[in-house]
């Protein structure tokens, strides 16, 4: 939160150039479900809004994270705020009473708070006018040497105010109309940063002992691990001590992480803890290109690392295993000079914001990951890049099917294709904002009425103003990720991390952009594809436990015929493997002349889908009149017209055939035993049916008597 | 000796009975009875006993205008053979007869028939062949007719008088083959080859040969070559069998069975449209009760000396019967006698009087059998022990006829003759397409008139196989069952024993197995109720003058 | 049969012998011998075989006089007969003795044959098994006829068949005989689809191995083959029990003296199948890993490649069977266009690595599979005495004898005999779809039916039940287990 100087008119151009560039974006956002486009950077810094960096009283521009906004102090007596969204500013007056040194706004943007000095921080109730009443003083000058560091807003109503001796919690009563301080814990401290998405506070309690705490509603605090960091390298003289901006908080994949920067060894490096109550666990140090200043950023579960010298950016993911950097040492691409120069002043805003000031600009980085991908190839396996894409977070997953197509048009091994389907099958992702605001409550154990409807209008607001680009979706992630407790947020095992998820890419994506066309390209080893099928149904049915959809069975189906891999297909139907389907089915009785036992599975299965008039259809082109018959009566199935039968049996020439079949119905009151003339009971009538009467009638009226011919 | 015939005054009536006994007279000088010390038969050339045998036959056929057509066919095959396709028939029975006509669709069903002797001569062949085309329509049937009368007329070329060396030639190879396995103490019973099924019986000096691509099971098949052997003994009885063989192995059979073939043409033809056989059992006819008394005390009045068995036929159902005390007729004799009046029409015109022996009832010496038709269909069989008692016979006749019109029968009879076959649907089951009743301890059994599809032949005989399986099933010697339910393309068949009684019904393919039971049930509730209407429950037996009748089995349960 | 009274003696049926012949190669009637290519037993005299090959190809000529088909059984008092030309020319001759009962009936004993397990049916296909099986090994008679002599040739089927006769149990055939049926593994989806990724990452680690076949004990987990039918003969060797017991040229003596390969499958109907053994090893001590067929010690550069003939055509196979923990044994017939050098030491070595650590991971899912599956059918296996044959895939599955409560009286499996001959007999005069039938002597019901390619049999015991309700019994399980069949 430092304060920067008036960057004076250049800022004007700066925007000016940037505008067009941010339209250029945009517009490529939206296509960027387009298969090829040229690819410039696997990072882009997505301006989210910008603000007057040229004001001549311009004392400071703080990041509002309850709105994803900007405040800027302007002289001594005037704030500015920024809506959310950046839809209007208002500029409040505070009163002078001496230089502003940090200000805040609180969740419910009901109040605002000042640090006027060292000793005194001003809490002001505000409304939409321009002014602001004070509400009480909180002042700290017990003793001399304690002095306050800074205060933050932790929840709606609630304040946390860090001094040099220890943190006092403040909560808002609404009967005596000011902030009651409700908890405080002794501790030196030499600085602090705090993490409003996580709610963590930690605080510099020596050299290289930090001390992290997790704010908690209604004025909460447990206090959590104790970190003391080691630099690798030697230290000696300042790199004894850890500055407030080599110490970053990351929340990735639903975990805490402490970051800390460690300048002493050579290259630098990235060490993480796994932030938890009892003792801190190391889990990566990441090693870092050359020297300079870092800062992080957590852009999509990636930690983004930029070194604000070189100007080059390093993006790893936790979920790969090893040290590697997803991708080393890129540049930043922004090509102008002096953009380039205003990078020195970078400010990362958690989890994915650059405050420039002196360009009065807020980006948001997002990451391309077509274009990552594309970097990826270069010296990574393709399951790699599938399996790093699947765990990110897109809207169109077309081009992560490109790519498992290309890996089998490599010809990858089949095990490598089960390990690139299972993620896709299991990759899933939140169901979108609607369900924030319950977690909210339902964190929010026992708490009083109004802060309670505070939280939920804030949140509405929120949902209400946010509810528009996927960024701003993903806000909502955050905040749910951050609205959880850290034990929940921690406790949360893989499973329930994908549980409340939905899968990334569908049956029908991943069928319709690799299997079918590739089933559909004649040079394509069919023997592979099938390999590859099963491996996905495997995934599907074994991983996912999902039902697999009929087309991948027919799939199944027609390139083992096309192979006259008959005994496989028949055991995989035997075992449903390629489950039941009227298409299989079709193809299996198609291939009977071929393979026998088709016949009696294709017949067999069109029996256990019921499809009785295929069955008896069948049965009766077949030539066996009578099963056909015990088939209906059996499944009592109407749907067959008796004169279909009637008829088959006549065409025959058996005449046996013809009378049992006639008797049959006739039996079921399909026939009647009147004159020939009358039409047939349950059968249209003017139906051909009685034609059937009369020459039932004409056969076997009267009796033949043939002993004559018979014998001698 | 001829003398009985000389005097009764019929000459050209019994002409086929004649022509009988003058083969028999002309094939063994000695008198049938067991008693008479035996020379050697002379033998003539076989020539003339061909002519002697084929003129008989003939005489008999155009004698009878109301002949069957078959008869007809057959006969005029030969006839006209002489002047066309004489010299080539060769001896393959399986294709070649008329194959080359019969077009796709026919079934082409064969059975043949082999009499041989222990010395591996020819002693009767026949071929049954069906050609049944399962379209329907008459023009169909009637092409088959005359069509067929070629086949038949082939098959008697071969088996009558055709290829004499091809067929002993045969002969001499199933003669081989028997004795190969006897050579081994063992002896084979049946072969089978795809579709054909091929059954050896060895009946003392007779060898039996049964082929059949019907589909019957070998058991059926090896009870109709008993039933054959048993028609070949009520020509010779077995003492002349075993006679002649022990002084002439090789003595040619034909010389004494000429003239008396459409016997066994008959019986074989009654194996594949009636029951009785399989079933070891008789048909009666069906009347009241009260009708059965009269008849049968016009029976036991003034039995004459030497009456064996008097019996009133009707068709091939029994009417009446009178018995000796402690002698049963069997089934077996009684079908045999049947069959030898349905073999030939000429006892339809005035009496007949030939030796005849009943093998079940003493198959070593002959009885006398008057035969004579008393009204179009009812017809008076009388055995005697006594070779001369022609007129006590004919008198007792006279008697009988007197008591039934006395008794007023004859109407009755009449009546019971227009109602038979009656119709299935008086049972009131509708499910039921046929069935047989049959009296286990009466062996006799009772079916309605054949109801469509059973109308045909073909499926006709088809439902007598499965009958004939599920009797089989019900008598197996090992394991026998007591319920047998079959389903088949063509029908559902369902057979068991309910107390005394063997029922067997056919039903739809489709029919479900309760409707079957229900059926069974209600037919066996049928069958008990009009018990006495359908068998005939009691016999009079000989000597009794008293009008009373005593309960007696018409015979013992044994099949044979 | 059987009731206890009396005393009697009961001797099994038996092979009286076996004969293959080719009536073309004898000349004249002094060189009847020629014809002969095998006859068994070795000790019947020259005349004595001339004679019986005589007979057999005097009723085929005498048969064909009345049918197109040739004579193929016969039946005589004490002796069952089938004949069968396997190739062109060449006769297959089966001669089975009749068993036979003594009983003492009044002073003098009375013989009695008894047919049981010798329908004409069952005892066809335990010839044509025979047919199969030498054809498996050697491809052919006329094969082997035309590249060696006539007296290699009798060496072989010499050779073959002394081993592979007395293998069969004349004594108690029954419907196992009839179908040599396929037991299949029985498998979640889930668990399959990892069996189909082992079968894929064996075809691509070791390209060579096309048709990989999978058992667990006997039950089959894969076919890699084109077809069910290929398989059976391979099938049946592989599982029979008999198999490993003595040397037959083909398998390794790796294991114990009289150890069979595979020793879970059933050989008759009567005996009570011990499920145990499928769940935990048979016998203590370790289990058996290692090549049945193939090097005996991994490593050993003497590999002795066997061969085995498959498909219609015999197309020539070089065989490798490898088998895990004594529970997972695959079969890999491996086409002899491969170039040899493939089986190098290194080659099987690299297999056997890969088939133990696969192996040992899948047999667990197996042994799951079939536990699931068994207490899954319990009910079913526990209160139906059923059987069931596919001929489309020769699935094979029965109840029958899997408890001490589903084990079936001889009778009734006489009856389930003849009931199939029956059925088999239906091509020819009256088919059959279904046959029930009481018993008489013992109350019981036995249900038959056929439908298309099917055969189901279920047996109610000591039933006081009708028709009806046996009927209501079918339908349940028909409904509940095998709702394909009408």
């Amino acid at each position: 939160m430092s304060s920067v100087k008036p960057a004076g008119p250049d800022a004007t151009r700066f925007k000016d150039q940037l505008d067009p560039a941010a339209e250029a974006i945009v517009v490529a956002d939206s296509v960027s479900s387009a298969p090829v486009r040229p690819v410039t950077s696997s990072l882009r810094y997505r301006p989210v809004g910008d603000f007057q960096s040229s004001l001549p009283e311009l004392s400071a521009v703080n990041f509002d994270p309850w709105r994803q906004t900007v405040l800027l102090v302007l002289g001594d007596e005037r704030v500015e705020i920024q809506e959310g969204e950046w839809s209007s500013k208002r500029r409040i007056h505070v009163g002078h009473t001496g230089p502003i040194r940090d200000a805040k706004l609180a969740p419910g943007g009901g109040f605002l708070g000042v640090l006027r000095s060292a000793k005194m921080l001003e809490i002001l109730e505000i409304d939409e006018s321009e002014h602001s009443t004070s509400v009480q003083e909180l002042v700290r000058d017990s003793h001399s040497s304690s002095a306050i560091l800074g205060f933050e807003w932790t929840f709606p109503g609630e304040l946390m105010v860090v001094s040099s001796s220890g943190f006092e919690l403040y909560q808002y009563s609404g009967t005596s109309k000011n902030f009651v301080k409700k908890k405080s814990r002794e501790a030196r401290i030499n600085w602090y940063s705090y993490w409003p998405e996580v709610r963590i506070l930690v605080t510099s309690v020596g050299p290289l002992a930090l001390r992290l705490y997790h704010m908690k509603l209604d004025s909460g605090a447990d206090s959590l691990m104790t970190v003391n960091l080691k630099p690798k390298g030697n230290t000696s003289g300042v790199q004894s001590q850890a500055t407030r901006k080599q110490i970053t908080v990351f929340f990735v994949y639903g975990r805490a992480f402490l970051g800390y920067f460690d300048l002493t060894p050579d290259p630098p490096l990235l060490v993480l803890y796994r932030i938890s109550r009892s003792t801190p666990s190391h889990s990566v140090s990441y090693p870092l290109d050359g020297r300079g200043t870092f800062i992080a950023n957590t852009v999509d579960n990636l930690i983004v690392v930029t070194n604000v010298v070189t100007k080059l950016f390093l993006i790893f993911d936790m979920k790969n295993d090893g040290t590697e950097a997803v991708v080393s040492t890129a540049r930043i691409p922004v090509q102008d000079e002096n953009d380039i120069d205003a990078v020195i002043e970078w400010q990362p805003c958690f989890p994915d914001y650059i405050l420039v000031g002196s360009r009065g600009m807020l980006y948001c980085i997002q990451v391309d990951l077509q274009a990552l991908a594309h970097d990826m190839r270069e010296n990574s396996s393709g399951l790699a890049v599938v399996t790093f894409l699947a765990r990110r977070d897109m809207d169109d997953p077309t081009f992560v099917l490109q790519i498992v197509a290309e890996m089998m048009r490599e010809g990858a091994s089949v095990d490598q294709m089960r390990k690139a389907f299972d993620p896709l099958n299991s990759r899933v992702r939140q169901i979108g904002p609607s369900d924030t605001p319950q977690g909210m409550i339902r964190d929010s154990s026992t708490d009083s009425v109004n802060s309670l409807g505070s939280i939920g209008t804030s949140e509405n607001n929120l949902n209400g103003s946010a509810a528009g680009s996927p960024t701003a979706r993903r806000k909502h992630q955050a905040h749910a990720g951050s609205a959880s407790t850290l034990q929940r947020a921690l406790a949360r095992s893989h499973e329930e991390f994908n549980a409340t998820r939905r899968q990334l890419c569908t049956q029908e994506l991943l069928f319709a952009n690799v299997f079918e066309p590739l089933s559909k390209e004649a040079t394509f080893p069919s023997v592979y594809l099938t390999s590859c099928l099963f491996e996905y149904i495997a995934s599907l049915s074994v991983a996912a436990r999902q039902t697999v959809q009929p087309c991948f069975h027919e799939l199944v189906c027609d390139l083992l015929l096309r192979d006259n891999r008959h005994t496989e297909l028949h055991q995989l139907v035997q075992y449903n493997v390629v489950e039941d389907s009227a298409a299989v089915a079709r193809r299996l009785l198609a291939r009977g002349d071929v393979y026998a036992p088709f016949k009696q599975l294709g017949l067999d299965m069109l029996k256990r889908l019921d499809a009785n008039n295929e069955v008896a259809d069948v049965l009766l082109n077949r030539g066996e009149f009578l099963d056909a018959l015990r088939y209906a009566v059996s499944r009592s199935v109407t749907t067959v017209p008796p004169t279909s039968f009637l008829e088959a049996a006549l065409q025959s020439g058996d005449r046996t055939l013809f009378l049992n079949t006639y008797k049959c119905l006739e039996d079921r009151g399909m026939m009647t035993a009147a004159h020939a003339d009358q039409a047939v009971a349950g059968l249209p009538p003017g139906s051909a049916a009685g034609r059937y009467v009369s020459v039932f009638r004409e056969m076997w009226g009267e009796v033949v008597e043939m002993d004559s011919m018979i014998d001698m | 000796m001829p003398k009985p015939l000389s005097d009764s005054q019929q000459p050209p009536t019994s002409s086929r009975a004649s022509s009988a006994r003058s083969s028999q007279s002309a094939g063994q000088s000695p008198p049938p009875d067991a008693s008479r010390p035996s020379d050697s038969p002379p033998e003539p050339p076989p020539q003339t006993r061909l002519d002697v045998g084929g003129r008989a036959l003939v005489t008999a056929i155009t004698a009878t205008p109301a002949a069957a057509n078959t008869e007809n066919d057959v006969e005029r095959g030969p006839s006209q053979a002489a002047v066309g396709t004489f010299g080539d028939v060769d001896c393959d029975f399986s294709e070649g007869l008329n194959n080359a006509r019969t077009g796709p669709g026919w079934t082409n069903r064969r059975k043949h028939f082999f009499i041989l002797s222990c010395a591996g001569k020819p002693i009767y062949s026949r071929s049954v062949a069906f050609l049944v085309y399962p379209a329907w329509g008459h023009h169909m049937v009637l092409a088959l007719n005359r069509q067929y009368a070629d086949a038949l007329y082939d098959l008697r070329i071969i088996c009558r008088y055709g290829d004499e060396a091809k067929l002993s030639s045969l002969m001499g190879l199933i003669q081989a083959i028997i004795s190969f396995f006897a050579s081994d103490d063992d002896s084979v019973r049946s072969l089978t080859a795809g579709g054909h099924t091929f059954v050896f019986s060895v009946k003392g000096p007779l060898y039996l040969v049964a082929v059949s691509s019907t589909g019957e099971s070998v058991a059926q098949l090896r009870q109709q070559l008993s039933y054959l052997h048993s028609q070949i003994l009520f020509i010779l009885t077995s003492t002349q069998l075993t006679r002649i063989f022990d002084t002439r192995v090789n003595y040619d059979l034909r010389n004494l069975l000429s003239g008396t073939e459409m016997f066994l043409d008959q019986l074989a033809r009654s194996f594949q449209s009636t029951p009785g056989f399989f079933l070891g059992s008789v048909q009666c006819l069906r009347m009241p009760a009260r009708v059965r008394q009269k008849v049968a005390q016009a029976l036991s009045v003034g039995n004459p000396q030497g009456l064996a068995f008097g019996m009133l036929l009707a068709k091939d159902q029994l009417i009446g019967l009178i018995r000796p005390k402690r002698h049963s007729l069997h089934p077996a004799d009684l079908h045999l006698v049947a069959n030898m009046i349905a073999s030939s029409s000429g006892f339809r015109s005035g009496e007949a009087w030939t030796p005849v022996c009943l093998p079940m009832f003493n198959n070593k010496a002959f009885l006398h059998a008057y035969v004579c038709y008393v009204g179009p269909d009812l017809c008076v069989v009388l055995c005697s022990t006594d070779k001369d008692s022609f007129f006590g016979m004919s008198e007792y006749k006279a008697e009988i006829v007197k008591g039934l019109e006395e008794g007023g029968c004859v109407d009755g009879i009449d009546e019971a003759l227009h109602g038979v076959p009656y119709s299935i649907v008086e049972v009131g089951v509708p499910s039921l397409r046929h069935f047989i009743v049959k009296s286990t301890p009466l062996v006799q059994y009772t079916q309605p008139a054949p109801a469509p599809p059973y109308t045909r032949k073909d499926d006709w005989r088809r439902l007598l196989q499965i009958y004939q399986r599920a009797s089989e099933a019900l008598h197996a010697r090992i394991d026998p069952v007591s319920t047998y339910f079959y389903t088949g393309p063509a029908e559902a068949v369902l057979a068991c024993t309910v107390g005394t009684l063997e029922l067997y019904a056919a039903f739809g393919p489709l029919v479900s197995k309760t409707v079957a039971m229900d059926a069974i049930n209600a037919l066996a509730r049928w069958a008990r109720r009009c018990e006495d209407l359908l068998f005939l429950g009691s016999v009079p037996v000989l000597g009794s003058k008293q009008r009373s009748i005593t309960p007696e089995r018409l015979t013992g349960p044994t099949s044979p | 049969m059987g009731d206890g009274s009396g005393s009697w003696k009961h001797r099994p049926a038996s092979l009286a012998y076996f004969a293959i012949f080719n009536p073309s190669f004898s000349k004249s009637e002094d060189s009847a011998n020629d014809q002969i290519c095998l006859f068994y037993p070795s000790t019947v005299p020259a005349d004595e075989r001339a004679r019986q090959v005589g007979l057999a190809t005097a009723l085929v000529n005498f048969t064909k006089t009345f049918s197109p088909a040739p004579c193929d059984a016969v039946h005589t008092r004490k002796h069952r007969v089938i004949l069968h030309e396997v190739e062109p020319g060449y006769w297959m001759l089966l001669k089975v003795r009749l068993g036979t009962r003594t009983t003492v009936r009044a002073g003098h004993k009375v013989v009695e044959h008894l047919e049981d397990g010798l329908q004409d049916s069952i005892l066809r296909s335990v010839l044509l098994r025979a047919w199969e099986a030498f054809k498996l090994f050697h491809r052919g008679i006329d094969c082997i006829l035309r590249r060696h002599s006539m007296d290699v040739l009798r060496k072989i089927l010499e050779e073959f068949y002394s081993g592979f006769l007395p293998r069969i149990n004349f004594g108690s055939l029954d419907l196992l005989d009839a179908f040599d049926g396929i037991q299949f593994a029985s498998l979640s989806k889930a668990s399959y689809l990892q069996v189909l990724s082992l079968m894929r990452a064996l075809t691509a680690t070791f390209p060579m191995l096309k048709h990989p076949i999978l058992f667990w004990h006997d039950h089959l987990v894969w076919n890699g083959l084109e077809s069910f039918d290929a398989l059976k003969p391979l099938h049946s060797y592989i599982t029979d029990p008999e198999t490993g017991r003595v040397y037959d040229g083909v398998v390794n003596q790796v294991k114990r003296k009289g150890e069979p390969i595979i020793a879970t499958r059933r050989v008759s109907l009567q005996s009570v199948r011990q499920s145990r053994s499928f769940l935990k090893s048979p016998r203590r001590g370790a289990k058996f890993s290692g090549y049945l067929v193939g090097p005996v010690t991994i490593g050993s550069l003497d590999v002795e490649l066997k061969k085995i003939y498959l498909g219609p055509e015999g197309i020539e196979h070089n065989l490798i069977v490898y088998q895990v923990e004594e529970e997972c044994t695959l079969v890999v017939p491996v086409p002899a266009s491969e170039p040899p050098d493939q089986h190098s030491a290194e080659f099987y070595a690299r297999l056997s690595a890969f088939l133990d650590e696969r192996l040992t991971t899948l047999a667990p899912l197996l042994a799951d599979g079939y536990a699931s599956a068994k207490n899954l059918g319990e009910f079913a296996d526990q209160h139906f005495r059923y059987l069931y044959y596919n001929s489309m895939n020769l699935a094979f599955k029965t109840s029958i004898g899997s408890y001490k409560s589903t084990v079936l009286t001889p009778d009734l499996v006489q009856c389930l005999n003849r009931m199939h001959d029956e059925f088999a007999r239906g091509e020819y005069g009256t088919a059959a779809n279904e046959i029930c039938v009481k018993t008489a002597s013992t109350d019981a019901w036995v249900v038959g039916r056929r439908s298309g390619d099917r055969e189901l049999y279920l047996v109610f015991p000591k039933s006081d039940v009708g028709l009806v309700d046996i009927d209501d019994e079918v339908k349940k399980f028909t409904l509940g287990y095998f709702s394909d069949i009408l």
